[in-house]
C-alpha cells in the first residue's frame, strides 16, 4: 500500500474513531515511516481537539436577537404587500416620465426632420427617429420594469424592520 | 420527534413555532461552527443571524427531499466566505487575538493552541472542510452537499488541509 493510500486510510480509521486498533502490519509500517507517521500524530491531536472542544452554547442575547431576526423575516415573506403612499407617490411621479419622454420624442423628432429634411436624406431621418425611439423604449422598459422588484424589496425591508 | 425537514415544511407554511424548534437545535452548534470558521466572536454573532435570516426567507424554496442539516451549514458556510473575501488583509492583522476560536477545556496543551493556531490561518476552503469533518462529524458525502461540490473536490481538500498542517506544524507525540 502506498503511503498515500495508507494515509487516507488512516484518515477513515481517525474520523470513524477507531485508530486505537489499527491493524499492527500499519503500526510497523508507522514506525518506520515519517510522513505516515506524522500524518497519524496530527489525526490523533485533531481527534483529541474536537473531542474536547467546548460544547456549543449560546448566549441568551444572541439567542434572543436570532430568534427576532429570524421571526421577522419569516413574517415579511408571508405577507401581502400593503398599498401606502411613500411607495405609491413615487411610483405615480416616476410614471409621468412615460408621456413626457414620448412628447419630448416627437418633438425632437419632428423639429429635427423639419430642421434637416433639405439636407439629409429621409431614410437618415427614418434611422435618427428610429434609433431615438428604440433607446427610449429600452430605457422606459428598463425604468418600469424594475418597480415591481424595487417595491419587492422596499416592502420586505419595512416589513423586517418594523 | 419532528424531523428538520417536516420542520422546515411547516416554517415555509409560517409556522413559527416550528422555526423556534429549528433555532433550538441548530443555532449553537452552527454558532460554534462560524466561532471556529471566522475567529472573531462578533462576527460569528453576525453571522448566525444572517443565517437564520436566510433560512426563514428562503424556507418556500427548501427541497424537503434534501438534508436540513447540509443546507443550513452550506448557507453557514457560503455567508462566512462572503465576509472573509469582504476582508482585506490588513483587518484580519487588526483582528484582536483574544477573540480566536474557543479554547478547547482541561489540558491545553501548546501543541493544541499551535493546532488551531495553524487551522485559523489554512485558507478558508480548506479550513472548512477540517471544521465540519471533525468538529461537525461529517461524512465526505454531507461535506460535498454542504460546500456544493463534487465528493473527490472535498477528499483533495481534506488530503491538502492535513498535508498543509502537517507540514507546516511539526506534530510529535
Amino acid at each position: 500500500m502506498s503511503c498515500e493510500a495508507r494515509q487516507e486510510q488512516l484518515e477513515r480509521i481517525a474520523f470513524e474513531g477507531g485508530l486505537g486498533a489499527i491493524s499492527d502490519e500499519a503500526r510497523e509500517h508507522l514506525a518506520v515511516c515519517a510522513p505516515c507517521s506524522s500524518q497519524f500524530a496530527l489525526l490523533r491531536l485533531l481527534i483529541r481537539e474536537a473531542r474536547d472542544a467546548q460544547p456549543a452554547t449560546l448566549s441568551p442575547g444572541v439567542r434572543a436577537s436570532v430568534q427576532q431576526r429570524a421571526s421577522r423575516a419569516l413574517r415579511a415573506t408571508h405577507s401581502n404587500p400593503i398599498f401606502r403612499w411613500e411607495i405609491a407617490a413615487p411610483l405615480a411621479v416616476a410614471s409621468l416620465a412615460l408621456p413626457i419622454a414620448v412628447g419630448q420624442g416627437w418633438l425632437w423628432a419632428h423639429g429635427l426632420s423639419v430642421l434637416l429634411e433639405p439636407w439629409l436624406p429621409a431614410s437618415v431621418l427614418t434611422g435618427l427617429t428610429i434609433f431615438y425611439a428604440a433607446s427610449a423604449a429600452l430605457t422606459l422598459g428598463g425604468l418600469y420594469g424594475s418597480l415591481p422588484f424595487a417595491i419587492a424589496y422596499a416592502n420586505r425591508v419595512r416589513l423586517e424592520a418594523s | 420527534m419532528r424531523s428538520d425537514e417536516d420542520l422546515m415544511a411547516a416554517v415555509a407554511c409560517g409556522d413559527e413555532v416550528a422555526l423556534t424548534a429549528l433555532i433550538d437545535r441548530y443555532a449553537a452548534s452552527i454558532h460554534a461552527y462560524l466561532l471556529r470558521h471566522s475567529g472573531n466572536r462578533e462576527d460569528a454573532d453576525d453571522l448566525l443571524q444572517e443565517t437564520w435570516v436566510r433560512v426563514a426567507r428562503s424556507a418556500k424554496r427548501f427541497d424537503t427531499a434534501r438534508r436540513f442539516r447540509s443546507w443550513i451549514y452550506g448557507i453557514a458556510t457560503n455567508l462566512a466566505r462572503d465576509l472573509f473575501r469582504r476582508r482585506t488583509t490588513r483587518e484580519r492583522a487588526l483582528r484582536d487575538l483574544s477573540t480566536r476560536p474557543p479554547a478547547a477545556s482541561g489540558a491545553d496543551s501548546a501543541d493544541r493552541r499551535e493546532l488551531r493556531e495553524r487551522i485559523s490561518e489554512l485558507p478558508e476552503n480548506l479550513r472548512a472542510v477540517l471544521l465540519l469533518r471533525y468538529y461537525e462529524g461529517m461524512s465526505e458525502a454531507e461535506m460535498a452537499e454542504v460546500l456544493g461540490v463534487p465528493h473527490g473536490t472535498v477528499k483533495s481538500r481534506l488530503h491538502a488541509a492535513l498535508r498543509r498542517l502537517r507540514g507546516e506544524y511539526g506534530v510529535s507525540e
